[in-house]
């Protein structure tokens, strides 16, 4: 596969949140201001290059039956060292990501890759997957996370941009933002947007209503 | 009201963790299409949960903890570095016996549940239990009662989740919502729900 | 060696294993002294902080908070008689480990244990902050449960032992949004000013269980309820209550303060 579509493709046409369904769970925690987000995505990036270039370059002499716990071992390992390491040298941050670091390693994306892409491909370009993946990833987190901080608290990075009323603005902070349910909302817009741009990302779950089938009292 | 009481409750209610905390999601939204597969879900994700937290903690207690290796004559050895791993190794240990046990035993339920058993291996839920286990530093018998709850708790928003999501096929929704769009939505709302009860302490 | 065979997989699993524990081992041995030497710093910090030796916007650099830390006295408290006991470093005491290992931790008795800690270490690390020989301040390291987790922070008494200088926290685990106003500034600085103890000499520091009008005698010791994070506001009162109670500090203020007179 051209190495430029691997890194690419994943960032909207295959995105890992949007269209594969993973990585969502540590996605909507920690966005709810943009510091943590733009670490959590560092973190990922990371941990999805190393993994996948790990796996990839087992992968002729994994075995088959223990592989899925093995990949995890090696996940496991590589967010091990970014926690110590966002402990040793961001403390402030490490705490607000409290537990959501160690979830990294059942992040679906990651074991998803290795699984998926990694067992198939050369340690190249397992990297670039493994970073497009990680970039894709990233922009849903970055977008909803500058959303819910812009507009839950009219900060960004912790320095006001909007005047809250508070301080003597005009803005009334919207606090629904800083509650998990927004990011799940912000998200849903997104995958809307991006599948009105893509028709061949859509879904078709809905029943047509043919007239007269559905009687009064019926199935319902 | 009794403090495990209590702590069962508030996992189930006000901790939610798929509504809260909202993790587990990928599973979440991939099982809950038709309610039969979400409440046998559920079912794993409250065997799971029960057993995992206790053990995890009588690990994390007598093994991981800096001085809990003072049997051995290891006063200073911190092993908390472990436990990401020695947890999930405990997950996985389970779910493989579970696995085997339900093959066995339930066929039927083996049969249903399919890959999802194993897929529960990385859910974050089960893992989150734990970690937030530690967290609050609960003893065994809070363990005992927070992993039920914990589990409980998912497996209620799954099967609830599914059943809204049975009876959405019925709707008129724009093209570009149906299936996954629609899914962020709902669960959004049930979050929201949720939400209300954060104020209770039990 | 058959690559599916069993023998080829416990190599290979063997062998990732130890990889991976090496690769683990060797970043921890190398970053945790890194980790150590911020969490002191750090914690040296907040303890200029809290003693009013830095001003309220002023960022210090490593170096800065070192120097001002000089200034203080740190000294190591035996909890159950106030008096000081001889330590190399008392600042490094960590009170906390102690408060967990079975051999060191003293109980707290059941009808005693407002902060819900259940047991706690025999000594306490407290810093005296004296300009002209004379006590001008006292950080007290604070900590107790909260709703879902242990709520750290320093408490700073002003040289009468009875005006509270400060009350920050530093570390807590409650609910963003509404549990963590422990740890804002503004929610912070109500403290000052307020009483540590009543008339008879009882603790009376803590959140009040309502809003409180202007008038109300209470506002002496309290601050005003918050809405929904009671249980965070109550573990709050709790420490609070119980570190200048008979079983945290108070042997050691009641000492202070004879002192002071005689």
């Amino acid at each position: 596969m051209d190495k430029g579509r691997t890194l690419v493709d994943p960032i909207v046409d295959n995105n890992p949140i949007t269209l594969q369904i993973l990585g969502i769970c540590s996605a909507l925690a920690v966005t709810r201001t943009l510091l943590p987000a733009l670490i959590m995505s560092a973190a990922v990036i990371s941990v999805l290059a190393f993994s996948n270039v790990a796996v990839s370059l087992l992968r002729r002499q994994m075995p088959h039956a223990v592989r899925i716990i093995i990949e995890v071992t090696i996940i496991a390992s590589g967010v091990i060292v970014v926690d110590e390491f966002l402990r040793a040298y961001l403390p402030d941050v490490s705490r607000v990501l409290s537990v959501f670091v160690g979830l990294i390693i059942t992040n679906c994306i990651i074991l998803g890759r290795t699984e998926t892409f990694a067992m198939g491909h050369g340690p190249w370009p397992s990297l670039l997957d493994g970073i497009g993946n990680g970039i894709g990833y990233s922009l849903v987190l970055v977008a909803v996370a500058t959303a819910r901080e812009l507009l839950g608290a009219g900060t960004l990075l912790g320095r006001p941009f909007l005047p809250v009323m508070e301080e003597g603005g005009w803005y009334l902070p919207n606090e629904l933002m800083l509650l998990p349910p927004s990011a799940f909302f912000l998200i849903a817009a997104i995958v809307w947007w991006f599948r009105t741009l893509k028709p061949a990302q859509r879904e078709h779950t809905v029943i047509s209503a043919v007239p007269g089938r559905f009687q009064e009292g019926g199935d319902g | 009201m009794g403090e495990l009481t209590g702590i069962f409750l508030s996992a189930v209610f006000v901790d939610n963790l798929a509504l809260a905390f909202l993790l587990g999601m990928c599973t979440f939204l991939a099982v809950s299409k038709r309610v039969g597969t979400a409440v046998g879900l559920g079912i794993a994700v409250v065997v799971v949960q029960t057993i995992t937290v206790p053990v995890n903690h009588l690990i994390f207690e007598h093994v991981l903890r800096p001085g809990a290796l003072v049997w051995l004559g290891l006063e200073d050895t911190d092993l908390t570095h472990l436990r990401l791993i020695s947890f999930i190794g405990v997950i996985a240990a389970l779910i493989q016996i579970l696995e085997m046990l339900l093959d066995r035993f339930v066929p039927a339920l083996h049969q249903a549940l399919g890959i999802f058993l194993p897929l529960l291996t990385v859910n974050c839920a089960v893992l989150g239990a734990s970690l937030f286990m530690v967290e609050r530093e609960y003893g065994l018998a809070e363990s005992t009662a927070y992993g039920s709850g914990a589990g409980v708790g998912w497996a209620v928003a799954i099967v609830l989740f599914a059943a809204i999501r049975e009876r959405l096929h019925y709707s008129d929704i724009p093209e570009g919502l149906q299936g996954l769009g629609l899914a962020f939505v709902v669960t959004g709302l049930l979050s929201l729900g949720f939400a209300g009860l954060s104020g209770l302490a039990f | 060696m058959k690559r599916g065979g069993v023998v080829h997989t416990l190599v290979f699993t063997f062998c990732v294993a130890l990889g991976c524990s090496v690769l683990v081992s060797a970043a921890v041995g190398w970053l945790r002294p890194v980790q150590e030497r911020y969490a002191s710093i750090d914690r040296d910090r907040r303890v200029v902080d809290a003693a009013g030796l830095k001003a309220a916007d002023e960022e210090l650099s490593d170096r800065e908070v070192a120097e001002r830390f000089e200034q203080l006295d740190v000294r190591l408290v035996d909890l159950d008689t106030g008096e000081f006991v001889a330590a190399e470093d008392p600042g490094d005491y960590d009170y906390l480990a102690a408060a967990e290992s079975d051999t060191e931790s003293v109980p707290i008795p059941k009808s005693e244990n407002k902060a819900r800690i259940g047991r706690r270490a025999p000594y306490m690390p407290v810093y005296l902050y004296r300009a002209e020989g004379e006590l001008q301040r006292i950080v007290l390291p604070v900590y107790g449960r909260g709703m879902w987790s242990t709520l750290k922070g320093y408490l700073a008494l002003e040289a009468d032992l009875e005006t509270v200088g400060g009350l920050s926290f530093y570390e807590h685990g409650e609910t963003p949004g509404i549990g963590d106003f422990v740890e804002k500034p503004d929610w912070q600085a109500r403290w000052v000013g307020k009483q540590a103890f009543d008339e008879e000499g009882e603790p009376a520091l803590g959140v009040a269980r309502e809003a409180l009008e202007p008038g109300d005698p209470a506002t002496r010791y309290r601050i005003d309820a918050m809405s929904g994070a009671t249980k965070t506001a109550r573990g709050v009162t709790g420490l609070l209550q119980y570190w200048l109670g008979d079983y945290g500090y108070g042997p050691l203020l009641e000492r202070l303060r004879e002192e002071e007179s005689s």
